[in-house]
């Protein structure tokens, strides 16, 4: 193409003109977007992100208490919480009537609440997720339902006092929810949004809002079963002897394991706020030394075997029941005469366990007191844990000796009582008790291993003991704590309370504790029972609560009795024709399978009523 | 015979208005190509932006909806736990059902391989 003439169209003053308007234009954006870009980025930058992306804060879920078998004993649920923003209502008076109603308060403290002069007042906490919707529903502007969690204890009171209870404002305050708070709680994380004008999300920008976190779960070595089982026969033993209050505690000797630990009157954590309740939230077991009376005369009987200063067979006077030592009048229940070392403990006499001690120096007898672990933590981890009470021998009066042969003058916990009876069923090893075998966090795993401390006793004396603690059961004060088909080994304990720094008369701490079965102890129990009215000795009213607390524990655990019947796996399998001649009902069968390693609970066959087998797994 | 030479056409001079006609049309022709360009630039760029405001949307929905399923199904599982109370199950199981604990004579533990009979783990 040619162009002729005057005519070139990319020349000339108005394209030259055009041109130098556009590099001007061009100039001052090129200009104007350095600025922007480079100089003002950052400010601009943190301006639009404050404009459109929203920095929420995740609050992690707190963490779950669960037995060791996984059961829960304390989750978290959302549960709706009602504030108010004063100066963002509209109408107080309509609104104040409208909330109170739903929410079932007082007219004129809601109104309070919503004429308030602050920026935001809780106006309910923590309701029930109806009542939310409800106050959802009325579109009050300024008043806003927020969701928060609220602990829930779906057992109620079962271990109430060992769970604890966390504030309204998510804090635990008492038990194994305060002393893990930190790691119950969890560690809260950050995550930016992108919103929309309307405030609507669009966009994740960093973290991921979906990944909730949260804290640690829990896992005790409490049996919820067992658990259930003390607390349940721990009632009925308190409400028969018409009792003040009562504790029970069943350990796994081996391992130190706490599989149930029950105190009544209960506590129910979901009521935390009620004031009936707050006499009886305290954990007694570890936080209420007291004098154990006879069940301490374990000490005594097996220092003065493993000193060698007195055999079985050795003879002692208990004076008929009355004599006065040391300057200090000393009585029997029943009175005695001459007692071997066996029956001395057998039938529990004061007079001839302090004759038993007097054999002891006091250094000798202190160390024997203090290596069954008493008069220090046993390092349990719960809360609130005391020492006791157990004076050096240079602090000692003329009849402390005596004294401490039979259980006073010492103060211990029961949690330490039943720790040395462990002792005993534990080959002499002495074991850390164990209330939390371990924490599961995400991915990380943080195990309590069992801790044995020290032994105590040689294998020799132990066997000597026990045969005196079965003694004990079979022929002694504590023949209402056998249990059919199982050998038990214990020790009954009636320890006068002090009042007005006297020791009372009607005032008594019944107790048992022991072991079962005698021959390879599985489960070694404390009961006591606080001021029995009706059955004051320890035999009478602790001792029956053992029997069906071990009776009952040892048949879910599957502890055969002698008297169980043991058959082969064949024979089981053999279907049967017909129901023997005479038998009104068939067996049952229980088969345990064998639990495989991880598996924590094991399968099971069951024949009951007839030939068929069906395989069944424990819920 | 020699051809007599061919006659070439030369065209006339370009007018000043047909010029300014075909300079107009190309510049029309490269803004129009220009306009579509960035038209479709625009639209390749802003369509994944759309497409993700909307995905966000959608997001954010289905996990309020998350929310919500995860809410049920915590208070579903507190009120299993709360049916699974022992104390209400014993009570079914006595007192409805009429079932009582066996005696000791009525079970019977089967020994399988090497296990030792009801050492089960407490």
């Amino acid at each position: 193409m040619r162009f002729s003439g005057r005519f070139k169209p990319y020349s000339g003053p108005r394209l030259r003109l055009v041109v130098g308007c556009f590099a001007f234009m061009f100039c001052a954006i090129f200009i104007r977007l350095a600025v922007v870009q480079v100089f003002q980025h950052t400010h601009l930058r943190d301006l639009a992100e404050r404009q459109y992306s929203r920095q929420i804060t995740l609050h992690p879920e707190r963490g779950r208490i669960l037995d060791r078998h996984g059961r829960v004993l304390a989750t978290s649920v959302p549960v709706p919480s009602v504030y108010v923003i004063p100066q963002d209502i509209d109408d107080t008076d309509a609104a104040a009537s409208k909330v109170a109603e739903v929410l079932g308060l007082p007219l004129a403290t809601v109104h309070n609440q919503l004429s308030a002069v602050s920026t935001f007042v809780w106006l309910a906490r923590q309701l029930p997720p109806e009542v939310g919707e409800r106050v959802q529903k009325l579109n009050i502007r300024g008043v806003q339902v927020l969701q928060e969690t609220r602990r829930f204890y779906p057992k109620r009171h079962l271990a109430g006092q060992i769970l604890g209870f966390v504030g309204v404002d998510g804090t635990g305050l008492g038990g194994l929810e305060h002393l893990y708070n930190r790691a119950l709680t969890g560690i809260p994380r950050q995550a930016t949004l992108q919103r929309d004008a309307t405030g609507r999300t669009v966009q994740v920008m960093a973290g991921d809002p979906s990944d909730q976190p949260r804290g640690a779960d829990l896992y005790l070595t409490l049996d919820e079963r067992l658990q259930y089982i003390a607390e349940k026969e721990l009632a009925a033993g308190v409400q028969e002897t018409q009792a003040r209050s009562g504790l029970v505690i069943i350990m796994h000797p081996p391992t130190g394991d706490i599989l149930a630990l029950a105190n009544y009157p209960f506590f129910n954590p979901n009521d935390f706020q009620d004031p009936k309740q707050r006499v009886w939230q305290r954990n007694r077991a570890v936080t209420d030394p007291v004098e154990p009376g006879s069940t301490f005369k374990l000490v005594a009987a097996s220092a003065a075997l493993e000193e060698n200063v007195a055999r079985v067979t050795d003879m002692f006077h208990c004076e008929n029941g009355f004599v006065v030592r040391s300057g200090r009048r000393l009585r029997d229940h029943h009175p005695y005469g001459l007692l071997n070392f066996v029956q001395v403990i057998e039938k529990s006499s004061n007079i001839g366990t302090a004759k038993i001690a007097a054999r002891l120096s006091d250094e000798q007898l202190y160390t024997y007191i203090r290596r069954f672990g008493f008069g220090e933590k046993s390092l349990v981890n719960l809360p609130g844990e005391e020492d006791g009470m157990i004076r050096p021998p240079k602090k000692w009066t003329k009849p402390t000796h005596d004294s401490l042969a039979f259980g006073q003058e010492v103060m211990v916990t029961p949690l330490q009582l039943l720790t040395a009876y462990a002792a005993m069923a534990n080959g002499g090893w002495l074991m850390r008790p164990r209330m939390v075998e371990h924490i599961v966090q995400g991915d990380e795993f943080q195990f309590f291993a069992p801790h044995t401390r020290h032994r105590v006793l040689s294998s020799p004396t132990l066997e000597r003991m026990n045969e005196i603690l079965v003694g004990v059961v079979e022929r002694g004060t504590g023949k209402q704590a056998a249990v059919e088909g199982y050998t038990v080994a214990g020790k009954t304990g009636t320890a006068q309370k002090v009042e007005h720094g006297t020791y009372s008369h009607s005032k008594v701490l019944a107790s048992f504790v022991g072991y079962v079965p005698a021959e390879a102890p599985q489960l070694a129990i404390v009961v006591i029972i606080d001021e029995p009215r009706v059955a004051k000795w320890g035999g009478e009213a602790a001792a029956p609560v053992f029997k069906r607390v071990a009776q009952q524990a040892l048949y879910y655990l599957q502890v055969p009795s002698q008297q169980t019947q043991t058959i082969s796996l064949d024979t089981a399998l053999t279907p049967i024709s017909a129901p023997p001649a005479g038998d009104q009902e068939m067996p049952r069968i229980i088969l345990p399978l064998g639990a495989r390693a991880g598996e924590r609970e094991p399968a099971h066959v069951v024949l009951s009523a007839g030939p068929t087998i069906e395989k069944e797994r424990r819920p | 015979m020699p051809r007599p030479p061919q006659a070439t056409s030369v065209s006339p001079p370009m007018s000043r208005g047909r010029a300014r006609r075909i300079a107009s049309r190309h510049v029309g022709m490269a803004l129009l190509l220009s306009a579509v360009m960035v038209l479709g630039g625009v639209l390749l760029y802003l369509w994944p932006q759309v497409r993700l405001v909307g995905l966000g949307y959608r997001h954010g929905k289905l996990l309020a909806q998350r929310t919500q399923v995860l809410q049920r199904q915590k208070e579903l599982q507190v009120e299993l736990s709360s049916l699974r109370l022992l104390r209400r199950i014993e009570d079914i199981a006595t007192q409805h059902l009429g079932l009582r604990p066996p005696q000791a004579t009525q079970v019977i533990y089967v020994r399988s391989g090497q296990q030792a009979v009801g050492q089960r783990r407490p």
